[in-house]
């Protein structure tokens, strides 16, 4: 082979491969296949310092304020650099007014009384100050450094710190960062001030955001903000990226908030209608739900029903699944007040029924799942297979208690949903999903009559089901 | 942190003797205590609260002026911006951060350069004007807005039982 020859196959090679690799990377971007897909970071307290402090310092240098300054411009306006050096382009003196680092008119020479010797007095203590120990901000307002850091002391221990202001009547220049430090003596009082604008910063900031784990210090970033899926690393909580409460997807975050707040005002009568257990529907034998899954067979006479709506499961195939749907009355309108308060009282509990059953469910498949650990155990013990062979039955029980979450947070959002072609699509959708999540539900409870192909089959299918819906209604 | 405190306190007692804006007395309760004051506030001229002399004390804070202080009629009041305890309810008399009431920003807030003469002074002028948007007693502020006359009857009462007058 010629050295030509070899150059001329390498680059070929070079371009195959390229190609390939442009394909598999189109391939697996999550954010097309994943309708849940959000990127985060989460940052330590260090990482989130560097990260601020790479703001500050580009703005100090681009518009040539002390960092101190650049860092208070930076909290005012939600840390968006482009804004502020727009901003003081355009009139320096209005940018840095609004942002209360210069006062609106400016200071006149000496604001603090004067005694017959020349010698000035602190107006707020009253004695005798010389230049050496006063200090004023932009504003000329002159006070005793011992006012100073008093004042300071007071705000800090009453949780303030960017927003510390002068003490001038009505003034409201705010005190930078290296005005205030310097004056601070206790390095308690310092660590205080420091551990609060941190938080201030943050909270400022539109791409940062607080774990609401306990106790946790981790910083989440992400680029947007939306009502996303956020893992935090340390403490292990899920939260909604957007309101910080649990994730609620395709439920948006107000829709949520009204559910939870109108669930703790009626959930009391809610309880007290929808007991514990229910009667076969065939043998009336009392019932109570020990697993998830709501398709029921009733240990005594082997009938199969729905634990929702005690129909026969027959009924319940992939097509014809409704008991998700709440049937409004359409008469409902010409109907006496009292009747309308019942009925909206019954639609919010077949909502509501059907959420808490969902939440109920989800903490039984955890004992399924623990069942399942020990079933594995048992098998790996019995040489049936090696622990790796029965690895899928906890990827099931993983994925479907995702989807069951999934499926629970749709009903504030169908509750909420006004009545129309929207409503009916994802009712459909809901109900499809709900059917699926059974028939999964089913075949892990019974994992070993089902065979592992049937039941990937199944966690394909659920899975498809879910991101479906939540393409087509995830909203934020 | 006292000490400062008690020497503003002394000042500005000095000063409210020796200059007394009208209507207004005030003073410590006793000279041993400077941080218990009482005040006598004269209800504005041309307004229902005219002649009445309101009783109020104040307590000031340890760190006072970097505080601000409390203040609370001792006599029986119907405002809308005093609690039905008597305790006072206005801008001044609050730190710029803390707002329990959701004032507007332009007013104005305590901070170390006001002064007892200041606070009674936004107090007389409280009584001349009600603020019925950041009210401490709704009753009296919905009355002062829908009733006028009924709170008017009231006030009279009110300045009536201050000079230990008969009911009219």
């Amino acid at each position: 082979m010629s050295d030509e020859e070899m150059e001329y196959s390498d680059d070929d090679f070079d371009a195959y491969y390229e190609e390939e690799f442009d394909r598999d990377v189109d391939h697996v971007d999550p954010q097309k296949n994943d309708p849940e897909y959000f990127h985060v970071a989460c940052l330590t307290d260090t990482e989130v310092e560097r990260l601020l402090n790479e703001s500050v310092e580009q703005l100090s240098n681009s518009i040539q304020v002390t960092p101190s300054l650049a860092k208070l411009l930076l909290h005012m306006h939600g840390w968006n650099q482009m804004e502020i050096v727009a901003g003081y382009r355009q009139d320096c003196n209005r940018l840095l007014t609004t942002a209360h680092i210069k006062p609106p008119t400016p200071p006149q020479p000496s604001t603090s009384a004067q005694q017959g010797d020349g010698e000035t007095t602190c107006p707020v203590c009253l004695a005798p100050m010389s230049p050496d120990n006063s200090s004023h901000l932009s504003c000329g307002h002159m006070f005793c450094k011992d006012c100073w850091s008093k004042h300071f002391e007071v705000q800090i221990v009453h949780g303030a710190s960017t927003g510390i202001e002068c003490m001038g009547s009505n003034c409201q220049v705010l005190a930078p960062e290296d005005f205030v430090l310097p004056l601070l003596k206790l390095p308690r009082l310092r660590e205080k001030y420091q551990q609060y604008a941190f938080s201030d910063y943050v909270r400022s900031h539109p791409q940062l955001r607080f774990c609401p784990g306990p106790n946790c210090n981790i910083v989440v970033q992400a680029k947007e903000c939306r009502a996303k899926r956020v893992n935090c690393t340390a403490c292990k909580s899920q939260f909604c990226y957007r309101c910080g409460n649990d994730y609620h997807a395709p439920t948006d975050c107000e829709t949520m908030k009204r559910w939870l707040t109108k669930c703790a005002d009626d959930s009391e009568t809610a309880n007290y209608i929808s007991a514990h257990t229910k009667d076969c529907p065939k043998c009336h034998i009392c019932i109570e739900k020990n697993g998830g899954c709501n398709h029921m067979q009733c240990c005594n006479c082997k009938h199969d029903f729905c634990w929702m709506c005690l129909g026969c499961w027959k009924t319940h195939g992939s097509e014809y699944y409704e008991c998700s749907r709440y049937k409004e009355n359409p008469n409902i309108a010409h109907e006496s007040a009292h009747a309308q308060a019942r009925e909206a009282l019954k639609k919010y509990l077949h909502y509501y029924e059907r959420w808490e059953n969902h939440s109920k469910s989800l903490k039984l498949e955890e004992e399924t799942l623990a069942k399942i650990r020990e079933r594995i155990q048992e098998k790996v013990m019995a040489g049936t297979g090696t622990w790796i062979d029965w690895q899928y039955l906890l990827d099931a029980a993983a994925l479907l208690a995702r989807c069951r979450y999934t499926l629970q947070n749709t009903y504030p959002f169908a509750y909420y949903l006004e009545s129309g072609p929207r409503k009916d699509l994802f009712e459909y959708q809901q109900a499809q999903l709900e059917a699926e999540i059974e028939n999964l539900s089913w075949k892990i409870e019974r994992a070993e009559m089902t065979d592992r192909g049937d039941l990937e089959n199944q966690m394909d299918i659920v899975e498809k089901r879910r991101t479906t819906l939540l393409t087509d209604f995830q909203q934020g | 942190m006292a000490g400062r405190a008690l020497k503003r306190l002394m000042t500005e007692y000095k000063q409210l003797t020796l200059n007394p804006p009208e209507g207004i007395i005030a003073g410590p309760t006793n000279e041993e205590n400077f941080f218990e004051w009482e005040a006598l506030i004269v209800g504005p001229e041309g307004t229902c609260f005219e002649c009445g002399v309101f009783p109020a004390k104040l307590i000031f804070p340890p760190d006072y002026p970097l505080s601000p202080p409390k203040m609370q009629f001792t006599c029986e009041m119907f405002h809308p911006n005093i609690y039905s305890d008597g305790r006072v309810c206005i801008s001044i008399l609050h730190a710029p951060g803390d707002d329990p009431m959701g004032y507007e920003t332009s007013a104005e807030r305590w901070s170390p350069v006001q002064s007892v003469e200041k606070i009674l002074l936004s107090v007389v002028s409280m009584l001349a004007e009600p603020n019925d948007e950041s009210s401490a007693n709704v009753d009296a502020a919905k009355m002062w807005r829908d009733d006028r006359d009924q709170f008017n009857k009231i006030a009279e009462r009110l300045v009536r039982k201050t000079l230990n007058l008969p009911h009219s």
